[in-house]
């Protein structure tokens, strides 16, 4: 079976080991996914509820459905990874898409100003209330509070993707968008390889010979960067602390598990708290979860459980 | 743990019901697909699994690649309006399969309206299409903006179809009787294919309506040959 390349959700998507009609059903589910939580187009489910200003919303299953996973991550990070960033991303320039961000050669159209750290409702003293109901279809959020589930949403769209194949039989394939990976195959058949991106230096920081069934999620500082309009550089991955683009010592974190949607949770929770507290965290959050750093410096160091995940392992780690 | 950490607001969040299966409308008609392949009889007469004896998957079928369609969909304002039909074609003008059908048609409004989509329901014979077809290719109006249908290279039964040109059709109903057609040819095989398909208004007087349908285009790829013992592809921030 030949693998398939396509552009979905401002990322180029991958499929192999599976055949033609998965690759179709794959890619029809992604397009529906990029239409319902892109925050670049108006019908989106995403954009209503932004702008219901505190009214219910009418959405899809699907919506609902990733929406109310996304806030257990929430509430499980203490907040570290929020999917309630909507506004924030706008005021640091990241306002239309970021194939659009690179035809104006990296700039950013949007204003920026000073952001101050923001949650849903950030009134004092009041804990704000969203409101998922599953069955009349419906989201309600405070007043302001605009939903961005960016990379999550593609983990968790890639899983749910694989999820279905995987329970009709398919017994082999491998889903990538852009670098977020869900791969399976018979234990008997050669493993899929997947190699490590460096994002410092053009060599990969090491190649990983999965196991039967891996998830593998990268968040990094060194793409979907821009210049805002002040000509200072800002990237993607927002420190909700701050509202500011994250600023620790990680420049990429790759996480290693079970569910893509929570593997990109761990990985943007290692680049905002950095490569001393992120591993920390993650241990307490799911000790199954495996991970890799790259630092400022171009360090590479990896948990001691990739092997979990892994068949073969070879990465750039300093003695 | 951070100090900044702690003053991070979480909201409350009340969640009622349970969440439904969100791939549904995409998977669902696959495994149907799947199941009526492999209920099928198979070549040599195996039996069909006993009744609560699970079958084994059924191996996906290997067709010679992936017809992207897609096209610039405008919804109108107005009643007896917005169904549309995909199919696909053999050279000879033999009816392959329906990719997509608006669900209202799809599932029997044509019986109380007679003028939608009826070329599509003629050509397709879809008062006796499969149910496993029926599934697959109806779905909700779609909103306005660009749209992409996949054909995987299968027929209505499943089966994968021998290399050559094929057409692919669009029929709208603009208003009433009032239709446009796409019709464009792309060939399946070896290599990569792309053609862009051609209005017809039906009948000619149509043409004064709003376009429902615009930019209607299509790609073959035959895809990528990949070997296991190479690296398949790199994880990377995106």
């Amino acid at each position: 079976m030949r693998a398939f390349r396509d552009r979905v959700m401002g990322t180029d998507v991958l499929l192999a080991g599976m055949g033609a009609g998965e690759q179709a059903a794959v890619l029809g589910w992604l397009r529906e996914a990029e239409r319902v939580f892109t925050r670049f187009s108006p019908g989106s489910d995403t954009r209503r509820v932004g702008a219901a200003d505190g009214r219910a919303t009418e959405v899809s299953a699907s919506f609902t459905a990733a929406l109310a996973e996304a806030c257990a991550h929430h509430e499980r990070t203490g907040g570290l990874f929020d999917p309630f960033l909507g506004a924030a991303m706008e005021r640091i320039g990241y306002s239309v898409g970021f194939d659009e961000i690179t035809a104006r050669g990296g700039v950013s159209p949007g204003p920026v100003a000073p952001v101050p750290p923001e949650s849903p409702g950030d009134d004092a003293g009041a804990v704000p209330r969203v409101e998922i109901d599953h069955e009349r279809g419906l989201v309600t959020l405070p007043p302001g509070t605009a939903v961005d589930l960016g990379g999550f949403v593609k983990g968790w769209s890639v899983q749910q993707a694989a999820d279905a194949l995987r329970r009709a039989g398919a017994r082999r394939g491998l889903i990538d968008a852009g670098g977020d990976i869900v791969a399976w195959r018979d234990p008997a058949d050669a493993p899929w390889r997947v190699g490590v991106e460096h994002p410092l230096r053009p060599e990969p920081a090491g190649t990983l010979a999965l196991a039967p069934y891996a998830a593998v999620a990268t968040s990094s500082t060194a793409r979907r960067r821009w210049r805002d309009a002040s000509g200072a550089p800002a990237h993607h991955i927002v420190d909700p602390r701050t509202g500011r683009p994250a600023d620790s010592d990680c420049v990429q974190a790759t996480v290693l598990g079970r569910d893509l949607g929570a593997a990109e949770v761990y990985a943007t929770c290692l680049v905002v708290l950095g490569t001393v507290e992120g591993p920390a965290l993650l241990a307490d959050l799911d000790g199954s979860a495996a991970w890799i750093t790259v630092d400022r410096e171009g360090r590479v160091r990896s948990a001691a459980n990739l092997d979990h995940y892994c068949a073969e392992v070879a990465l750039d780690v300093p003695p | 743990m951070s100090d900044r950490r702690v003053r991070l607001v979480v909201p409350l969040v009340v969640v009622t019901g349970v969440a439904a299966a969100a791939t549904g409308a995409h998977f669902g008609h696959q495994a149907a697909l799947e199941t009526s392949v492999s209920a099928a009889p198979a070549p040599g007469g195996a039996l069909a699994p006993a009744p609560g004896e699970e079958a084994p998957p059924a191996p996906a079928t290997d067709t010679l690649g992936l017809v992207s369609i897609e096209y610039r969909l405008n919804r109108l304002p107005q009643s007896a309006s917005n169904q549309i039909a995909i199919w696909i074609e053999d050279a000879d003008g033999g009816y392959v399969r329906t990719l997509f059908a608006t669900s209202f048609t799809a599932n029997g409004g044509y019986t109380r309206r007679p003028m939608s989509l009826p070329l599509w329901r003629e050509t397709a014979r879809w008062e006796s299409a499969p149910e496993a077809e029926v599934e697959s290719a109806s779905r909700p109006a779609q909103d306005s903006g660009r749209h992409t249908v996949h054909w995987d290279g299968t027929d209505r039964e499943g089966r994968a179809v021998p290399a050559g040109a094929y057409t692919y059709r669009v029929e709208g109903n603009l208003r009433w009787e009032n239709r446009v057609l796409f019709t464009g040819s792309i060939t399946v095989g070896g290599e990569p294919d792309s053609s862009r398909a051609e209005a017809e208004y039906l009948p000619a007087s149509a043409a004064a309506e709003s376009d429902l349908v615009e930019e209607v285009t299509a790609v073959f790829a035959p895809g990528e040959p990949m070997d296991p013992a190479d690296v398949t592809t790199y994880t990377r921030g995106s």
